[in-house]
């Protein structure tokens, strides 16, 4: 915009809503002027009637309800609602997990208990978590086999029993040195459970018995094993040359080390 | 209900639900808003119904509303703007672009002579024909008369940025007629 065209901007308004023509102006505005003024007496709207305002009014007014309160916007009912929702089952599950903590085969919570127990596992995130948590669970079962058999509960006894032999196999085969002490302990156990119990539970304790006796014996072969007093050559130890691996490849790095 | 109560005062009462408060806002702005309607729409009819469909929208928007510097004229001005694109939008199909777009005065221009009818039906074909910005603002001050002020406060711009659009608009309309003129004569 041009100072010019602002100053002759200007002078049209004045000359629009005031008289037509002032000393100075030029032709052009006042063409303009005239113009703006032939438009409004041809073609502005009417003035409004009393009658049609009052007749808009009968039509609006019935329609006019109390306004709604408006929420701000963190008080929406959906957000709330939303946040409620969030909160009662991060408080349920949160209260649920850790209530499942002590229940045992049979209870309405053991299958949270186990549920739990699975989502640790796949969330660890080292070899060395992995043992420390199959450790834990074993241990668990072996304590539920001890509080049903105390309670007689052989029927349930059986479900603990089942999960056992499967725990002390990921365990032996991860870190077949350090659970002998461990297993030691299951095997007492499992031999004074299964000198009490009904014929019906003795074949899922041997099961258990032997697996445990299983990797005890493992354990206690790697403790009496030489250990090497040189250093393999690189040769042989490339992946290749020594044919298939028994233990998982980030217990290997650990041991080269 | 006096004239000194302010806007402010009348949209809080009406907030709570007052319907002679949002009655005394409704007399202060129906009559530029139903003006303005009628220059968007051909039939007085229309205008009428969406006069009532903006004051309607306007009251149940008073939860929300927040004056924020602009007059509650603005805000019916805003609200009369997108009734309007809700009207042509459901109109499409059967009304014609110099009704919707134009001045809508055919039935003013029905009592008229006819030289005038053509002089009426010349200038409204040439307004159709400018940006929308320039038939707007030749609506607010020259159509309607809202002083300069006024205008700038419903289009959401300064004044002197108003100034310069009519000033503009109107160079461009009398271009626009003095073309039609010289094309008329050529015929």
């Amino acid at each position: 915009v041009t100072s010019d065209e602002q100053r002759r901007a200007e002078t049209l308004d004045r000359l629009v809503d005031g008289p037509l023509s002032a000393p100075g102006d030029s032709d052009d505005l006042r063409l303009l002027a005239r113009l703006a003024v032939d438009l409004r007496r041809d073609l502005a709207p009417r003035p409004v009637e009393p009658a049609r305002r009052q007749r808009v009014w009968a039509r609006l007014a019935p329609r006019l309800e109390r306004p709604r309160r408006a929420w701000l916007p963190v008080f929406r009912p959906a957000y709330v609602l939303a946040a409620l929702a969030v909160t009662i089952v991060c408080t349920l599950g949160t209260t649920t997990a850790y209530a499942s903590g002590g229940a045992l085969p049979g209870d309405p919570l053991y299958a949270v208990k186990r549920g739990v127990e699975q989502a640790r596992l796949i969330l660890s995130a080292s070899p060395a978590g992995d043992v420390a948590l199959l450790a834990q669970f074993a241990d668990r079962r072996v304590g539920e086999i001890e509080r049903l058999a105390a309670l007689g509960r052989w029927e349930d006894l059986a479900v603990a029993v089942a999960a056992y032999p499967d725990l002390v196999d990921d365990l032996v085969g991860q870190e077949p040195d350090r659970v002998e002490g461990q297993l030691g302990h299951h095997l007492e156990v499992l031999e004074r459970v299964r000198s009490r119990a009904p014929s019906s539970a003795q074949p899922g304790l041997d099961r258990a018995l032997e697996r445990a006796g299983r990797g005890w014996r493992e354990a206690e072969r790697r403790r009496h094993e030489p250990k090497p007093t040189e250093a393999p050559s690189a040769q042989e130890t490339a992946p290749a040359e020594r044919g298939p691996r028994k233990t998982p490849p980030g217990l290997e790095r650990k041991e080269g080390n | 209900m006096g004239k000194t109560t302010s806007d402010s005062d009348l949209i809080a009462r009406a907030r709570k639900g007052e319907t002679e408060a949002f009655g005394e806002l409704y007399r202060r702005y129906f009559d530029p808003i139903f003006r303005y309607l009628r220059l968007r729409v051909a039939q007085d009819s229309d205008a009428e119904d969406l006069a009532e469909t903006v004051f309607l929208r306007a009251y149940q928007s008073l939860p929300r509303y927040r004056e924020r510097g602009w007059p509650f004229s603005a805000f019916l001005y805003q609200v009369a703007r997108n009734a309007l694109a809700d009207h042509y939008r459901k109109r499409r199909s059967e009304t014609e672009l110099t009704e919707a777009e134009g001045l809508g005065t055919t039935a003013r221009a029905l009592d008229e002579d006819l030289i005038m009818a053509e002089k009426i039906r010349t200038v409204q074909q040439a307004m159709v024909g400018l940006s929308t910005d320039y038939q707007e603002v030749i609506r607010l001050r020259i159509l309607l008369g809202l002083t300069t002020e006024t205008a700038a406060q419903w289009m959401g711009r300064s004044e002197g940025a108003v100034r310069v659009m009519l000033f503009r608009a109107l160079t461009a309309l009398r271009t626009k007629l003095n073309d039609a003129e010289d094309e008329a004569e050529r015929d």
